[in-house]
């Protein structure tokens, strides 16, 4: 009884959601909603620039050496890892949703591998390199800091490395799983 | 609305209730979860507007991105697929009938999620009607490569609502 005509003709008589005009209105508002976003995310990352340069350039009057490496340390590893995060983004972003989908599918397997690459190289290295580099700076911390101050700097340092490493594992482990999925599909 | 706003108006008026059938199959019914996959279609559909070349139907190019966007972000949700949500299907028919058909629809998107990716988008398009050769404009795969799979899955789809 139940031929492939026949569960084809039930799938194209089933109730659908329509169109509506509040649909469309707040589908029009989302759209606009997320360009605008683009544009405040444009004006952050402009900012963040702005403050990192005048801070280096702030630094750079400072004659300490061991000051210099410990700062510079956190400062590359800090860049390195948003470029690697900006470059993600926009590769991303360029994947075309209106290529056939086989295509489609060989592109997000290519950029899930690389942010596997990613995860298992430059996030590990740049979080040992910016510890490093606040390891350094710790013995100058000590000697121009209140013995509170001193401690809170420790402490926060390591909860906020604690939190970080479990928010970039979540990540981590979520995008293997995405790219182990579409290695496995037929 | 400028002219831009008009036509998206009209092609999301248009195609909204396929795109919504084709996220719902690929949702198991989930209609909240399809909503969100149909909005996030219709994005893409917006952003590359402007790049829509005529080189495929208005129609085929929308699929693609439905399709796409269906396999791109399913696989965050797979593990809520386990909570099947698929009481609320309705078919448009007399009282007598609507509850067998219901059930029969049930089972029909029971079978869909037991389906790879790429053969549950293959079967979506096919129950929609869509000609073969469109389908394989969509996926990517050669017309008679997926001649031969509808047919396999034809047989596996027909199978699975009758025996269970």
């Amino acid at each position: 009884m139940n031929n492939f005509e026949d569960l084809q003709n039930k799938w194209q008589n089933q109730t659908t959601i329509s169109a509506t005009e509040d649909g469309f209105q707040s589908l029009l508002k989302s759209v606009k909603f997320i360009e605008q976003k683009q544009r405040t995310g444009n004006i952050v990352l402009t900012i963040t620039i702005v403050i990192l340069v005048a801070f280096l350039l702030y630094v750079s009057g400072y004659k300490s050496a061991t000051f210099m490496l410990g700062i510079g340390l956190m400062i590359c590893s800090l860049v390195v890892r948003i470029a690697v995060e900006l470059y993600s983004l926009k590769k991303l972003r360029t994947i075309n949703f209106s290529k056939e989908s086989n295509t489609f599918r060989s592109d997000l397997t290519s950029y899930y591998s690389f942010r596997k690459y990613t995860h298992y190289v430059v996030t590990p290295l740049a979080v040992g390199i910016y510890t490093v580099g606040f390891i350094i700076l710790l013995p100058l911390f000590k000697a121009t800091l209140s013995n509170g101050f001193y401690t809170y700097i420790q402490c926060s340092s390591v909860v906020f490395l604690m939190v970080f490493s479990v928010f970039l594992y979540k990540q981590a482990k979520s995008e293997l799983l995405k790219l182990k999925q579409l290695q496995l599909e037929d | 609305m400028g002219s831009k706003e008009i036509t998206y108006q009209q092609i999301y008026e248009e195609n909204y209730p396929k795109v919504m059938r084709l996220c719902m199959g690929y949702t198991v019914g989930n209609e909240s979860l399809a909503k969100d996959l149909a909005q996030e279609t219709f994005i893409k559909v917006w952003q590359n507007l402007e790049g829509f070349r005529n080189e495929s139907g208005l129609s085929t190019w929308i699929y693609r991105i439905c399709v796409n966007t269906c396999l791109a972000e399913i696989r965050r949700e797979r593990k809520k697929d386990k909570n099947l949500q698929i009481d609320n299907l309705q078919v448009s028919d007399s009282v007598d009938n609507a509850t067998e058909k219901e059930d029969m629809l049930v089972q029909l998107y029971k079978c869909i999620n037991k389906l790879s990716s790429t053969n549950k988008a293959i079967i979506l398009l096919e129950l929609e009607g869509l000609p073969q050769l469109e389908i394989s404009e969509i996926m990517g795969i050669k017309h008679e490569a997926i001649r031969t799979r509808i047919h396999r899955i034809k047989q596996q789809l027909t199978k699975c609502v009758h025996n269970e």
